[in-house]
């Protein structure tokens, strides 16, 4: 089995035989759709951060994404199989996570309130700007996807200004500008860099658990989700 | 009078003992189902299409104490079924009583008058009369005429009595606002119940008529709707203000399955009060052998209507004990009630 993981930055990346790696960020969807064509692995593992919808969860929580949505879009499921030997390996593992859906948008998700609506609309965990994307990438192509997403910021929780403001990779300069001209956000930055330690910890645990698992993939027994109804 | 000082008291410090003993997962509300027989057949209920000889199983007085104390729960809501169908149900109540539970006796009022003097006002008792709208709506969804009507002299014979009385309204797709204000400010006004409670129904895929149940979206407008009514200022729920903001949307939360633990004639039901996974023997296997993060909004499909009280009241009354802000509002909002009342 030949995995190809999609990670934010080389610091959660997992090295090893038949792993291939391949950074995330802007123009993740083409990245991964041209890596996939060319090396054509098994499988493709996106782990990542993302912001909580689901208020149960706490900064660092993992959320194992058992469908993602994108506005206007048909909903993706992950194969069920990978998804399963997965969920079942973080178990067994004692790794603490939930399965849920995963909401992908165009932009930072940025107050409180924001976070609140979109809760009660979609049910998703978290929300991220490029689970969906990548999931599209390798379904189009035919190859399995799994993703993983560490809360970053909780549903309890709004973004500093600069990152709300934040749209592109290129605009670093100028949120670091901005962040350093409001002080009354310092705080804020202090507790994302905490729960940033946190998540990618929790990532940094997880992620070699569900490698394992997917290449002993061969021992997945039945599909209790599917009888279960994947709605929801 | 909302919620009597001392259950907000006994709730407060069983909840304070569970956070020092570092506890992940307690109950907060035992729901006891001694039976499922009921003599109505509601539209919207799930819980009575048993075969006839577990319709026939009651649990015995002394499972049902047992039960409260293996739990540890500092409130039991008796429901089912009807538990006044219950021969015993008089001695069920007065030995939670004896054990200081603050008991939720949970009655479509039907055989209230006929258990009244066999039952004993208390502290610990109210008796929780299900009331789902004004007389056509009532007895629409309960399927039969003149409920509404036995409900109401049920209720007046409390009162008379001395029992502490609230309601239980279940809110469905044909619940208007309208028909929700009307009904409390009856409930209020006219028989003056201590409190009252509601929750959206739950779409129980057992239930006879699908048609009935309103999606979350149309739950939060239709919630909106009810609860910013200016007469809202006098109607005594008994609810943390936080459940009824998640109610209108305007607060995320995720259900606490566990906090509302289901003790039926069959077992522990698990995971939750409204699905049905099967049974354990005991409590703590179902706490320690359920994998609950797989169960809620947005984890299960199950759970995508749900805002029921008895996933997410749990939910709301911890997050009110872990912030001062939202305790004193709780309080004051108590406190306003009760001096509207």
């Amino acid at each position: 089995m030949t995995a190809l993981i999609v990670v934010p930055t080389s610091r959660e990346a997992v090295t090893g035989g038949n792993i291939l790696v391949c950074g995330s960020g802007v123009g993740v969807r083409d990245m991964v759709a041209a890596r996939v064509a060319v090396d054509r692995p098994s499988v493709v593992v996106l782990a990542g951060f993302c912001g909580g919808l689901d208020p149960s969860i706490a900064a660092g929580g993992l959320i194992l994404v058992r469908r993602v949505l994108a506005d206007g879009q048909e909903e993706i499921e992950p194969d069920l199989a990978l998804f399963e030997a997965a969920r079942r390996a973080l178990r067994d593992r004692g790794r603490a996570f939930v399965s849920s859906r995963v909401l992908t948008v165009d932009a930072p998700l940025s107050t409180r309130v924001a976070k609140t609506d979109l809760w009660n609309v979609h049910g998703a965990g978290g929300v991220d700007m490029e689970t969906y994307w990548v999931a599209e990438a390798a379904r189009s192509q035919g190859v399995p996807w799994i993703a993983l997403r560490a809360v970053l910021d909780t549903a309890h929780e709004s973004l500093p200004q600069a990152v709300r403001d934040w749209r592109r990779e290129s605009d670093e300069g100028a949120v670091m500008r901005s962040a350093a001209r409001r002080p009354q956000d310092w705080a804020a930055y202090a507790r994302l860099a905490l729960h940033m330690r946190k998540a990618r910890r929790s990532l940094k645990l997880a992620l070699p658990v569900v490698l394992h698992a997917l290449a002993t993939g061969s021992a997945v027994e039945s599909l209790p989700l599917a009888e279960r109804g994947g709605g929801g | 009078m909302g919620i009597p000082a001392g259950q907000a008291i006994a709730v407060s410090t069983y909840l304070m003992k569970q956070k020092i003993m570092g506890k992940k997962r307690y109950p907060l509300v035992l729901m006891l189902e001694p039976l499922w027989r009921c003599n109505l057949a509601c539209v919207g209920c799930g819980k009575i299409q048993h075969p006839e000889p577990i319709l026939n199983t009651y649990l015995s007085p002394q499972e049902c104490w047992d039960a409260a104390e293996e739990c540890g729960a500092p409130v039991v809501s008796i429901a089912g079924g009807e538990p006044l169908v219950h021969p015993q149900i008089d001695e069920i109540v007065a030995g939670l009583v004896e054990r200081k539970k603050y008991v939720y006796l949970c009655t479509n009022a039907i055989l209230l008058q006929r258990w009244l003097p066999r039952l004993r006002p208390s502290k610990y008792l109210t008796i929780s009369v299900h009331m789902d709208g004004m007389k056509e709506l009532h007895d629409a969804m309960v399927d039969r005429e003149g409920t509404f009507e036995k409900a109401v002299d049920g209720m007046r014979e409390a009162k008379r009595l001395g029992y502490r009385l609230s309601t239980n309204t279940t809110v469905f797709a044909d619940s208007s606002p309208d028909d929700m204000r009307t009904l409390f400010n009856f409930l209020m006004d006219d028989i003056k119940v201590d409190g009252m409670m509601v929750s959206p129904g739950y779409d129980y895929p057992k239930a006879p008529d699908q048609s009935v149940f309103l999606k979350r979206p149309q739950m939060i407008q239709t919630f909106r709707k009810i609860l910013s009514f200016p007469d809202r200022k006098r109607w005594s729920f008994f609810h943390t203000p936080m459940f009824l903001d998640f109610l209108q949307g305007k607060e995320a939360m995720q259900c606490t399955a566990w906090g509302n633990p289901t003790r039926t004639v069959l077992g522990w039901q698990r995971p939750c009060y409204l699905m049905n996974e099967g049974y354990t023997k005991t409590f703590v296997e179902l706490i320690d052998e359920t994998e609950w993060d797989r169960y809620g909004y947005g984890r299960d499909a199950r759970c995508t209507n749900c805002m029921a009280h008895c996933g997410y009241e749990a939910t709301a009354v911890s997050a009110t004990i872990a912030s001062p802000l939202e305790g004193i509002r709780a309080g004051v909002s108590t406190l306003v009630s009760r001096k509207g009342a």
